[in-house]
């Protein structure tokens, strides 16, 4: 466990210009030079007014007092040694006096400083300055705590910051969540800390579902049980980690939350209040069943928040036996051309995957799925086309009934499609008088990968269910690297020419270019 | 008959002699055929004769058997009985130890000697690896070193003479007749022959001498050798060739004719070319086929004979082509009824959209402010889309070539290429290869845009890799060199130089296409990194439209790879590309909306010949149409992301349907200026509102085959019927007409009901005639057949059981002899020493007696 970690000399070398590192070490080296400490927050100041880089100043600030810190320079004895003369009082006073105007500093980087590189340093300057502080604490007397509970406080008011989104902020505060002190510490600043006004202003409350989304309390953190500062021997109860108290914070905070919800809530907020309870929260929570309102309201909104919602609902369908009626309308409604533009996607997929797992849903349900999806493929992009298919193919073989959407026992011509895809109830909307022709369309489909996957109909099914999971996470860029790399194993041939040399730009046949352009 | 059988062969052998046949040949027989001594054979009779069974045991020669089987015991038996009793045995290992007589050929004598030389070799260490054989060859006697030192010259034609007697004396000795045959014999023999000798020794002697002059000329022969040069150089003078010497020379030493390919003919040419077009389309089509998939025409032969036994083999051999590419008798490429009727169609789109451009030239440069600095330009664009059809290389400035026909445009492009270098002296012939792209760009800069062509044609033929091998990795440099002036020219495209930029693509693009072909798979790797590399860059903003070059490397592409592949290494990631764009980069400006229509343009010549389509394309066709359509503050049109119902951006095309400013806007194609201006102006919202309903036209025409086309265009047609047309000019009403009735086609398309493909019947399966043997001897019960087998083997062995005892009597018989013969033999010997010693012991009796009695007389006396 290294709770500070100094970034290797060669390493700070190259950040800290050479001025700042001559001045700092000047100051180090004797107690005379204490100007210099004076010109490097002066620098800091300037920068962070002039918007200029930060780094240099704030890592030369980090190591001198990291090392101040060491020394114990700053030390506040409770029993005040005789010894001291009065020089040397007023000399760690006046460090102190600096060290708080170098944290206040920090701080104001961390929440204005518009470049977010310097901001993420600023903040992971402050948390490592806490670290170090709460190793070398400056005062015994003053709190019995060893972690520097005030300090955090500080960081976590910074980051719910009113005039602006600081995700990138949160990311880098994300490091941090490794550490179960960390992680137990923000739960109990943020239990005072989120009020219902915060909907007032939508910058903090998405700042604060973010922040709570980047401490999860999950089990790798209770396993791994790292602490930022080391406890003394001597450290009394409280400061060790108690799940039941955690899980007590955690259950106020979420209460505050759920007053947060009124109708005109902005959907940004609501869509994050949902991903934090699906992965930070519920695990924790007392009573979920109290959430089944919540849910079924969020159901009804629509796109991304109703996606979630469903998760939420399956889950307390899962482990908390509620029952919902309608979910499989709700599910039939979220297939959606939008959907292949949302990052939920894969959710749904694998969501839609599980619900439909029955083998005894009625058919006419599971097959105006099919046809829903198959409609959906002939818009959907390729990789989503892919993933459709297969869940088609494992819904024929869950249902081997519906053999008849590819396999009709006689070829009768119909004058338009049986299936109504505007109908939004799946029962009614008559798929199972259909065929899935939209496969056999795709076959035709320009990529090859889909074109090969729209192939399936016309052979004999397979016996075992294709595997979803690999493929639901696979994205535009992974079929253009596939294609390109494979076609480099394959042999020479594949590079196959055109053999109509063009005298112009424009094709010797077939061109399609010169009716629609005046190019040349 | 039968009875002629039964009567022995012995009694027929005295038949034969005894009738007389009419043939008196018919009885002959075979000199070599052994005679059989009727008093050996034995025959055997036969009680009935079975039909189909050969006998073997008819007839029989006891005694030739007897002796055979006596032989061969004396060789085998025989020899062990000798052998009995003793510890000693003499083996023979030698190769072929059974072989006699003339078995024993040369050959086994051969590997005798060479199984004998290596034992020897075996056995002594030394003579291992002697290269030099010890083994002193022969020849009669002598070794050959020998007679090799004493052969003489003379010799080789002695043994003729010798042997030969001269006319005269064969007359005399043989035919004679005069007097001197009064002689006796044996005086004229030895004169014969006292003669012959001293004939002989008089040939001898002459032959010696003439050995010594032959030598004595060989000596002085060196001596001479010089003169005789000397002589034959500087007084043999040549005769003055007079006119039939020279004429024969010359036909003598005139070049023969080389044997070479004859001369091709033009429409031999013709032949060959389209023979290699053929093979190249079909190799085409079967790369554009995927695997396994069946082509349609093939998977359902229309008719099935019922002798059809699947095995590729169809009844109805010829198949009917459908949609599939021909050739007309010109070699050039045609379609079937209904694709040739659609292409004469767009063709005659083609011509009076030319025709349009050249009548609205001056028009539209007046309304197009932005455009007002390039009219001469756009006169000189005017001529060149006149004649487009013309070659670059001679489209700019030799007059008289654009006259010719275009049909003779192939055979005579080498001429074409060779005359202008005539005229323009300035142009270098040879160019050196640039080091860098640098000093690549600074070369071509020297010239104009029309030589800079030429300029890089002859820098290909300078550096074709044939003239040497450094040269290939020039011609993948000058590949990328110019894939890389592509990238600089359109990447900082502005209207002024836009057109510009793209005839320079059109004069390169045949210079492209060569060095492509010089090594395909290393330049189509550059061209796949250059992809690759613009894909990386667009990922990282995939929400805006890429720089121009992107979609002209796209074209590049298009043009240089067979693109209706199925799967095709750079085809393929450009299709993932296009459609990436196609379905996440927003449209906002005018820029967009043109390079969104030239990747439509561009999926739809990509899937042109193998019918493949992208939905990105539709959806995007569907989105531009959304665009163009005005729409009321509430109302809300469902619509397919990159497109947002919501925003300022989605009325970006939308004309108000009371507007009456765009009722006179001339038709036009999209322009290349389209791609680089942000501002969308009146004339472009019509121009690529009626494009659009074209391209729509063109993508449904690609699909309309497809099952299940209908509901790829449906959404088009949804929202072109919200589409209010009013405010547009004629053209564009038709247009919309026309896509409206294509669609209505389309999406009322009747549908079939999937069925699994027709299995194919199953042959039947043909049974084998199953023959039972029946055994219906009443004599024997029947038995079960591992009985049956059971009483046969157990004949069998008595069979044999007796057979055996039978020979190991004979065996012992035979033993028996040979041992009473020992015996006999023995005895005899034995009496014969005793009568010897009675016989001496009488003797010598006898004598004692005499003495006795003699020693009696005496003693009487």
């Amino acid at each position: 466990m290294a709770p500070i970690e100094t970034p290797p000399a060669t390493n700070l070398k190259s950040k800290i210009s050479k001025g700042l590192r001559a001045k700092a070490n000047d100051f180090l080296n004797s107690k005379v030079k204490s100007k210099n400490l004076e010109e490097i927050i002066q620098f800091l100041d300037n920068a962070i007014k002039h918007k200029e880089s930060l780094t240099p100043a704030l890592l030369t600030l980090e190591v001198v007092f990291t090392q101040l810190l060491k020394r114990k320079e700053m030390f506040v004895s409770a029993n005040k040694q005789e010894s001291e003369s009065e020089a040397e009082t007023k000399y760690r006073d006046w460090l102190r006096e600096r060290y708080e105007q170098t944290w206040n500093l920090m701080l104001s980087a961390i929440e204005n400083c518009e470049k977010s590189q310097d901001a993420s340093q600023a903040l992971s300057c402050c948390m490592k300055l806490l670290a170090a502080e709460g190793k070398y604490p400056i005062n015994v007397s003053e709190e019995p705590l060893n972690f520097p509970r005030k300090r955090l406080r500080g960081i976590i008011e910074k980051l719910l910051s009113e005039n602006r989104l600081m995700p990138t902020l949160i990311s880098s505060f994300k490091e941090f969540a490794e550490y179960l002190d960390v992680v137990q510490n923000c739960w109990f600043i943020l239990s005072s800390m989120v009020k219902k006004s915060m909907t007032q202003t939508e910058n903090v409350a998405i700042n604060c579902l973010h922040l709570i989304n980047a401490i999860p309390l999950n089990k790798s953190v209770q396993d791994n049980a790292k602490l930022l500062v080391a406890l003394t021997e001597n450290a009394p109860e409280t400061e060790h980690f108690d799940y039941a108290n955690t899980r007590k914070h955690i259950n106020r905070i979420w209460n505050n939350i759920m007053t947060w919800l009124e109708p005109n809530l902005a959907e940004s907020v609501h869509r994050q209040m949902l991903i934090v309870l699906l992965e930070c929260v519920l695990p924790h929570l007392e009573r979920p069943v109290l959430l089944t309102d919540f849910l079924m309201d969020s159901l009804d909104c629509g796109g991304a928040v109703s996606l979630l919602a469903l998760q939420g609902v399956f889950t307390l369908i899962q482990k908390h036996n509620i029952t919902y009626p309608n979910v499989y309308e709700k599910l039939y409604s979220m297939f959606e051309p939008e959907i292949f533009h949302t990052k939920y996607k894969a959710r749904l997929f694998y969501l839609a995957d599980i619900f439909l797992s029955s083998t005894h849903l009625p058919e006419n349900l599971v097959a105006a799925f099919m046809k829903r999806l198959a409609r959906l493929s002939l818009i959907a992009p390729p990789q989503d086309t892919v993933i459709m298919l297969q869940f088609i193919g494992n819904l024929l073989l869950r249902h081997l009934g519906l053999k008849r959407l590819i396999c009709a026992t006689q070829a009768t011509e119909v004058s338009t499609d049986p299936f109504n895809m505007h109908e939004s109830d799946p029962i009614k909307s008559n798929a199972i008088d259909s065929s899935l022709w939209e496969i056999v369309a795709l076959q035709k489909h320009a990529i090859p990968s889909v074109a090969t996957a729209a192939r399936f109909i016309s052979q004999p099914l397979p016996k075992k269910e294709w595997d979803l999971s690999e493929i639901l996470e696979i994205k535009e860029d992974d079929i253009f690297e596939e294609e390109t790399t494979t076609s480099n194993k394959k042999s020479k041939q594949q590079y196959a020419l055109a053999f109509e040399k063009p005298e112009t730009m424009f094709l010797p046949k077939n061109d399609q270019f010169q009716r629609h352009w005046s190019l040349i | 008959m039968a009875k002629k059988t039964k009567t022995s062969v012995a009694d027929a052998v005295y038949a034969k002699k005894a009738v007389k046949k009419e043939n008196p040949f018919a009885t002959a027989t075979a000199a070599t055929s052994k005679k059989l001594n009727p008093f050996e054979v034995h025959m055997n009779k036969e009680k009935f004769q079975i039909l189909g069974r050969t006998c073997k045991h008819d007839k029989g020669l006891p005694g030739v058997s007897r002796a055979k089987a006596i032989k061969k015991r004396k060789e085998t038996l025989g020899q062990e009985f000798l052998r009995k009793d003793k510890t000693n045995k003499f083996k023979d290992r030698r190769i072929g130890k059974f072989l006699t007589g003339d078995e024993l050929t040369e050959q086994v004598m051969a590997a005798r000697f060479v199984a004998d030389k290596m034992e020897r070799m075996k056995q002594n260490k030394h003579s291992r690896f002697n290269l030099n054989d010890d083994e002193v060859l022969t020849h009669r006697g002598q070794t050959l070193e020998e007679i090799e030192q004493f052969r003489d010259d003379r010799s080789d034609d002695e043994a003729e003479e010798d042997d030969k007697l001269d006319a005269a004396f064969t007359e005399a000795a043989h035919f004679g007749g005069d007097d001197s045959a009064a002689k006796d014999r044996k005086s004229a023999i030895e004169e014969m022959i006292a003669e012959q000798k001293k004939r002989k020794v008089e040939i001898a002697k002459e032959k010696d001498e003439l050995y010594d002059l032959t030598e004595k000329l060989d000596s002085n022969y060196k001596d001479l050798i010089s003169l005789v040069g000397k002589m034959s150089k500087n007084e043999m003078k040549k005769q003055e060739p007079d006119d039939y010497d020279r004429l024969t020379r010359e036909l003598i030493f005139e070049p023969r004719g080389v044997v070479s390919d004859k001369l091709i003919s033009e429409e031999d040419m013709a032949k060959k070319e389209k023979e290699r077009l053929e093979r190249l389309e079909n190799e085409r089509l079967r790369r554009m086929k995927a695997d396994g998939e069946d082509d349609e025409s093939n998977a359902k032969p229309k008719h099935r004979s019922a002798d059809d036994l699947d095995d590729g083999y169809f009844a109805n051999g010829v198949e009917e082509e459908d949609g599939t590419l021909t050739y007309t008798m010109e070699g050039e490429l045609g379609t079937n009824l209904k694709t040739r009727s659609a292409d004469d169609e767009s063709e005659e789109d083609e011509e009076k959209a030319v025709h349009d451009e050249d009548e609205s030239g001056e028009e539209e440069d007046d309304d197009d402010e932005d455009e007002e600095g390039e009219e001469e330009e756009d006169d000189e664009d005017d001529d060149n889309l006149s004649d487009l059809k013309v070659t670059d290389s001679e489209g700019e400035d030799s007059e008289n070539e654009t006259e010719k026909p275009v049909k003779d445009k192939k055979p005579k492009n080498t001429e074409v290429n060779k005359k202008p270098n005539v005229e323009r002296t300035d142009l270098p012939f040879t160019i050196e290869m640039p080091k860098n792209y640098g000093e690549f760009v600074k070369l071509l800069n020297e010239y104009k845009m029309q030589d800079q062509s030429i300029i890089v044609e002859r820098l290909i033929k300078c550096n074709h890799p044939k003239l040497e091998g450094v040269n290939r990795e020039n011609v993948v440099k000058i590949f990328a060199f110019l894939l890389q002036l592509v990238n600089d020219k359109f990447s900082d495209a502005g209207p002024d130089d836009i057109r510009e930029n793209f005839q320079f693509l059109s004069l390169i693009m045949p210079q492209l296409f060569d060095l492509i072909h010089l090594n395909a798979e290393r330049m189509s790797n550059i061209l796949l990194d250059v992809i690759k590399e613009k894909y990386a860059e667009f990922k990282k903003n995939s929400k805006q439209y890429p720089s121009l070059e992107v979609l002209v490397y796209f074209k590049i592409v298009s043009n240089l790879c067979s693109t209706s592949d199925f799967r095709h290494p750079i085809a393929t990631p450009c299709y993932i590309f296009m459609q990436h764009i196609l379905s996440k980069a927003r449209v906002k400006s005018r820029q967009d909306i043109a390079m969104g229509l030239f990747l439509v343009n561009l999926c739809l010549e990509y899937g042109h010949m193998s019918k493949r389509f992208v939905p990105a394309a539709f959806n995007f066709l569907t989105g531009l149409i959304f665009l163009c359509i005005p729409k009321r503050p509430v109302e809300i049109i469902k619509i397919v992301p990159p497109f947002q119902n919501q925003g300022p951006l989605n009325k970006l095309l939308a004309i108000p349907t009371d507007a009456k400013e765009y009722k006179d806007i001339g038709e036009e194609p999209l322009k290349a200026e389209d791609l680089v201006m942000q501002l969308i102006s009146n004339d472009f919202k019509v121009r690529s509102i009626n494009q659009s309903l074209q391209l729509i036209q063109d993508a449904t025409t690609l699909v309309s085959e497809h099952v299940g086309s209908n509901f790829l265009v449906s959404p088009i047609y949804e929202m072109l019927e919200k589409l209010d047309v009013t405010p547009y000019p004629t053209y564009v009403k038709e247009n919309y007409e026309k896509t409206k009735t294509l669609l209505t086609t389309v999406v009322n398309k009747p549908l079939t009901k999937l069925v699994p493909p027709e299995k194919k019947p199953k042959a039947l399966r043909l049974l084998e005639p199953r023959i039972e043997t029946v055994y219906d001897d009443k004599r024997r019960p029947k038995l079960s057949k591992e009985k049956e087998e059971k009483v046969k083997m157990v004949h069998k062995i008595k069979r044999e059981t007796k057979g055996a005892i039978r020979e190991i009597r004979r065996d012992t018989e035979f033993l028996q002899k040979i041992r009473i013969q020992q015996q006999l033999q023995s005895d005899k010997e034995r009496r014969e020493k005793v009568k010897r010693i009675y016989a001496e012991a009488s003797l010598q009796q006898g004598e004692l007696n005499a003495l006795d009695r003699e020693k009696k007389k005496k003693k009487k006396f």
